[in-house]
């Protein structure tokens, strides 16, 4: 990989002010994750269950072993999905229009605590059935009050139907799938200015997603947009970093940065566009777009 | 950070999240008891 010079604008020998390019916020148009650190330590609570089941072999108890072993994958289980919810919930409240995930992840990792401490209780500790029943339901409940449910109800604009929010929040979805696989490409690319223009890029489409989940009117006009826009990206990443580094040759690279350059400069310049009604403005910035997408083969269809 | 919010949201906002706090310790203590073998009616190492 190559190394990286660092230094800034006010660094010695920095181009003049002019010049160098406006400071940009790392996390322009997108949030930091959220981690919970409860939710991660539900993966290690479950790992004196894994060390009986160890003990209950070597008494040679096959039941309690079989118990402890299923309460302990039960566990990692719902831990798992807890820590999943929790990213799709965050997901769903970053947006303005979104749809309730479409599994209940918090709501499964909560029963599967219960089911796992009850299975334990019964088969490996000898408690009769409702005491590990009474155990599994206070345990199931203490998780859904200390992390919640999860989001049920889809949540849209004020004023707009439905179908509308619907068709804006399945848009935005497949976009975002798509900004995801770009960036997931970009980073087979192993070259840091690369992967940092085309973060910039992804940074501006999810800008635009953001002001559509303000106005679902712009939605057919920002679609054929975003389409064109992302799948060129898409596909031009991809195969730019399907070439293996060493045969990245000085004529593939500079293609590849002067349809990003292009690419920035059309989505900046188009937004504005895009957003002010100008149609005919830009089927034809879409028209270029497409054209030289074609030309440079970089493109799939 | 100042709070903010009438007396009674934030005492609804505290209550709220020592709720949840309790019922994070609830749930680590029978996880754990029954990860120790103390849930069965003779108890455990603990």
């Amino acid at each position: 990989m190559a190394s990286r010079k660092f230094g800034g604008r006010f660094s010695p020998g920095a181009p003049a002010s002019g010049s160098a390019e406006p400071g940009r916020a790392v996390f322009a148009n997108r949030r930091a994750r959220k981690v919970s650190i409860r939710a991660r330590l539900m993966y290690l609570f479950a790992l004196p269950l894994l060390f009986s089941a160890l003990g209950a072999i070597f008494r040679g108890e096959p039941v309690e072993m079989i118990a402890e072993l299923g309460g302990f994958a039960g566990l990692l289980l719902s831990a798992y999905l807890l820590n999943d919810g929790l990213k799709a919930e965050a997901a769903f409240e970053a947006r303005r229009v979104a749809r309730p995930p479409a599994i209940p992840r918090k709501l499964f990792a909560a029963v599967l605590t219960g089911l796992a401490i009850a299975l334990v209780g019964t088969l490996s500790l000898g408690q009769p059935l409702p005491g590990s029943v009474a155990f599994g339901v206070v345990a199931g409940a203490a998780q859904i009050l200390a992390f919640g449910l999860d989001p049920m109800r889809a949540k849209g604009i004020d004023g707009s139907d439905d179908f509308d929010n619907e068709r804006v929040a399945r848009a935005i979805d497949r976009a975002e799938t798509q900004v995801s696989a770009i960036m997931q490409a970009s980073g087979r690319i192993g070259e840091r200015a690369v992967e940092a223009r085309v973060e910039r890029i992804c940074d501006q489409a999810r800008g635009l997603f953001r002001v559509l989940e303000e106005d679902p009117r712009d939605l057919p006009r920002a679609r054929k947009f975003l389409t064109v826009y992302l799948t060129g990206l898409r596909d031009a990443t991809e195969k730019f970093a399907s070439l293996p580094s060493r045969g990245r040759d000085a004529e593939s690279r500079d293609k590849y940065q002067a349809l990003l350059a292009d690419l920035e400069q059309s989505f900046t310049a188009h937004r504005e566009s895009l957003l002010r009604d100008d149609r005919s403005d830009l089927d034809i910035e879409i028209e270029v777009l497409r054209e030289r997408l074609k030309q440079d083969g970089l493109s799939s269809n | 950070m100042f709070p903010t919010g009438s007396l009674l949201q934030r005492t609804q906002k505290t209550g709220h999240l020592k709720m949840r706090f309790f019922a994070f310790v609830v749930l680590v203590a029978i996880v754990l008891a029954a990860g120790f073998g103390a849930l069965g009616p003779a108890g455990g190492v603990l």
